[in-house]
């Protein structure tokens, strides 16, 4: 069994993965470090990259990457799925758990699954992609490294960062501040921590996907790669054309162990394997009692000829598949098409309903369509102003960011968000050029704003104003009988960072808002 | 679970495994009696979250002069000689002596656009300070722009560490109700914890302009050390800044008015709007230090709000003809 190494090895990588991803996203944060690009999981994901160049009919530079991993999908299979994706570590990791809970209750699980249910993935895959040819990008929807990613950025992260922070502070409070502690705390900030801890609004809905997800691997191990995901059966389809392929043709006994082990639910009863559903986890060569499972490059030898009924193009249950994704696909593409977000609504209260996009963003449209909700822009924000829409905001908008100006401002000397995006849903804008973008305008409520309202002295906005001309500027006037100075916002001048708004000290209710432009 | 609470509660338990009404009473009645126990756990905190900052004491230091101006090529070396100038820095930093040094970091901006104070001047300052024996330096401020942004682009950060001095960032917790005068504007506004209890408190401004105040200098650098909804200082902002720096009382006041920003302030960031002027004035009285900075950009100190308001209320004196000023030329 010296074959148990690769085991080792296969966990190992997926240990690495899952720790590489974890380490990225918790610096995706200022000032990016730039080891790794934080867009680099999301631009070898072809899932993703495809159905998002589909529905907008551009040529997105991840494209390469992502063709790199086909290529690299059809020599050695889907080995992806086994040894890289981070969310089939986090299944295999539960399953793991939950095999040692089974183990103490002396419970034997049996994986073989009669039921060839693994064509949902390709109905899925093959919904997304005719919806994206009708211009309806889902893959925000349905990608797993978006969904672990979204998990982490907006629920774990903030969890685990936040849990540290505040049990430091407790302490800290307690012990009154010693010098030694304060110094490990700012250590800590300086290079781990987030200085204040990111919140994002609907992080557990958003955290619902996964959840689900993880509770489908405790009914079967790896449910979701097996049936659901849509980037398995994009890995599928190149991987079938595979020349490594499981040799069994030592295998005399057929005793069953390895059907019973495969997570993929692979492994037919004749100890043949379908070689598309094979993800290279290695379980059936590791773990053969008699050590007669191996994998060769090479062509099939005759003796096996099971496999070969699975060789044909397209089987009748992947053509059923497809014909049902052809079906499905009008409806669900139907919903959230490009006519029905014309269509005249009626106009929000102004000042309340504005959704305003970060800046370089694609024209609303466009952005829905281009922007895979990775959260990346997100988790990036130095000021926690970007948030995601709740899905009560239309489905089609759905945990798409927007600024949430009571909770921040976009800083005038920061274009993170544009670097960190992998669809270029948020264009990467050099700094002079950002600061030109304008995402909104500064409005005055002046039946709320101090110096109108009240007759006193206040122009905070004005301080806080990042324009280096100023585009909120003062005015002497008389109000209730005394001078004051009375701000106005310069329209040319102002890009709707909303700075103004959040530091504005009416509560709770703003003496500026900053609205959207009919034109931006 | 039956089991660990019959056992918690020390009684008999049925064969139901329902516990006695006795055996009830008495676990509800230990529960009743622990809690002044369990209150008086957290009491330390529930007494510290009551307790007020106390204003600092005020430090009478005999220095050679009332203010020192020092105009020169190097900011590091006009810095050293105004605070020699005024009597050196073992006047005010006493041997184990914890030092805050308040510079303002408040903008995320180049040293170039003179929106934060030179970061060659707190350097210099902080190495002073280690010279003179103190323990421990820290620098920090309450900054308007994200705070990893205004420490790392100001350099601010940089020149400290490599000083040798302890920057830190605002730790939200540490923000404590002042005890202000019953009749003073500030009431109880929340002050940083730092910034009251250390040995000696330099506060060094950058000189620069302001749209509410028209300009500010060393009074109105102390607005970063508040906490709360700053916003509202504004309103009434020269009694507030007289009352907050009657509070923290700075036992030194540094100006760098190397580069001050003429227009556009207080953020600034366009070079047309900043003056070289290569000077650093030093002094004890914050008051005498603004009114003199005020000069730099032609205005009269009695202009100024807060340094009219400060005069009035006896904080220090804005008669600038009267006071001793040393100037030097490096």
């Amino acid at each position: 069994m010296a074959s148990r190494r690769l085991l080792l090895l296969r966990r190992l990588a997926q240990t690495v993965s899952v720790f590489v991803l974890a380490y990225i996203l918790w610096n995706t944060r200022y000032p990016l470090s730039g080891y790794i690009n934080p867009e680099f999981y999301f631009l070898i994901d072809p899932f993703a990259m495809i159905v998002t160049s589909i529905a907008e009919r551009v040529l997105l530079p991840g494209l390469i990457y992502a063709a790199v991993l086909l290529v690299i999908t059809f020599v050695v299979g889907r080995g992806f799925c086994g040894w890289i994706c981070p969310l089939g570590a986090l299944l295999d990791f539960l399953s793991y758990c939950k095999s040692l809970v089974m183990r103490i209750f002396r419970k034997k699980e049996r994986e073989n699954d009669p039921l060839p249910l693994r064509y949902g993935k390709y109905l899925f895959l093959g919904a997304t992609v005719i919806a994206a040819l009708a211009g309806v990008q889902l893959a925000w929807f349905l990608d797993p490294i978006t969904i672990f990613v979204r998990a982490f950025s907006f629920t774990i992260h903030p969890l685990v960062s936040g849990s540290i922070d505040r049990a430091f502070t407790s302490l800290l409070a307690a012990a009154d501040y010693p010098g030694w502690l304060e110094w490990a705390y700012d250590y800590l900030r300086e290079g781990f921590l987030n200085l204040s801890t990111p919140e994002f609004n609907h992080a557990g809905s958003i955290l619902i996907i996964l959840l689900v997800i993880l509770f489908l691997s405790l009914i079967k191990r790896r449910f979701w790669c097996r049936h659901l995901c849509p980037l398995g059966a994009a890995l599928a389809l190149p991987a079938r054309f595979s020349p490594l392929r499981r040799d069994v043709s030592r295998c005399e006994k057929n005793c069953g162990l390895c059907r019973n082990l495969c997570r993929m639910n692979a492994i037919r009863m004749d100890n043949s394997y379908i070689k598309e559903e094979c993800i290279l986890c290695l379980d059936c060569v590791a773990l053969c009692p008699n050590d007669r499972a191996a994998f060769t490059f090479g062509k099939q030898r005759a003796e096996a000829p099971a496999v070969q009924a699975g060789g044909a193009l397209m089987t009748r249950g992947s053509f059923i598949a497809m014909a049902g994704a052809v079906l499905a696909a009008p409806p669900a593409s139907a919903a959230p098409s490009a006519e029905r977000a014309n269509r005249p609504r009626k106009p929000p209260r102004p000042g309340t309903i504005s959704l305003i996009r970060p800046p370089g963003a694609l024209p609303e449209e466009e952005f829905i369509q281009r922007c895979i909700r990775c959260g990346n822009c997100m988790k990036v924000c130095p000021t926690n102003v970007l948030q995601p829409l709740p899905i009560s905001d239309g489905l089609a908008r759905a945990w798409s960011p927007v600024l949430d100006t009571r909770r921040g401002y976009c800083e005038y000397r920061c274009n993170l968000c544009g670097r960190v995006c992998p669809t270029d849903a948020i264009a990467e804008l050099p700094l002079e050029r950002k600061q030109k973008v304008q995402i909104g305008t500064g409005v005055f409520n002046k039946t709320i704003c101090i110096p109108y309202a009240k007759g006193e002295n206040c122009i905070v906005c004005e301080e806080h104003c990042p324009v280096p001309e100023k585009a909120i500027r003062v005015k002497e006037g008389i109000v209730k009988g005394r001078k004051v100075m009375l701000p106005h916002v310069v329209a040319d001048l102002c890009i709707g960072c909303a700075i103004c708004e959040l530091k504005c000290p009416t509560r709770p209710d703003k003496g500026i808002v900053v609205v959207k432009v009919r034109n931006a | 679970m039956k089991k660990i609470f019959s056992f918690l509660s020390g009684g008999n338990v049925d064969r139901a495994g329902r516990t006695s009404r006795k055996d009830f009473l008495r676990s509800m009645a230990v529960a009743f009696a622990s809690t002044p126990f369990i209150r008086a756990l957290f009491r330390p905190a529930e007494a510290r979250a009551a307790e007020k900052l106390k204003p600092r004491p005020r430090r009478a230091v005999k220095t050679l002069c009332d203010l020192a101006v020092v105009k020169g090529d190097s900011p590091a070396a006009i810095t050293r000689k105004a605070v020699e100038a005024v009597g050196g820095m073992g006047r005010f930093v006493k041997p184990g002596a914890i030092v805050v040094i308040k510079p303002n970091i408040g903008w995320d901006r180049e040293p170039k656009y003179a929106a934060n104070t030179n970061p060659e001047v707190v350097a210099a300052l902080v190495r002073l300070c280690y010279d003179s024996g103190a323990k421990k330096v820290k620098v920090f401020d309450n900054t308007c722009n994200s705070a990893p942004m205004c420490y790392l682009n100001s350099g601010i950060a940089d020149a400290v560490k490599k000083a040798g001095g302890h920057i830190s960032h605002i730790n939200k917790d540490k923000f404590i109700p002042g005890a202000f005068s019953e009749s003073s504007p500030m009431k109880s506004w929340p002050i940083y914890r730092d910034a009251v209890e250390c040995d000696c408190f330099i506060n060094a401004p950058i000189a620069k302009h302001h749209g509410l105040s028209r300009l500010t200098l060393s009074m109105k650098n102390l607005m970063g050390i508040c906490g709360g909804n700053r916003g509202e200082m504004h309103w009434n902002i020269d009694e507030k800044l007289t009352d907050l720096t009657r509070f923290i009382r700075p036992d030194l006041t540094v100006i760098d008015a190397y580069r001050i920003l003429l227009r556009n302030g207080p953020s600034g960031g366009n070079l047309k709007d900043v003056k070289l002027t290569k000077t650093v004035i030093a002094g004890t009285d914050p008051v005498l230090a603004d009114a003199y900075a005020a000069t730099l950009f032609g205005i009269s100190p009695g202009d100024i709000g807060y340094i009219k308001n400060g005069a009035e209320a006896g904080l220090g004196t804005m008669n600038i003809a009267g006071a001793n000023i040393r100037k030097i030329s490096v």
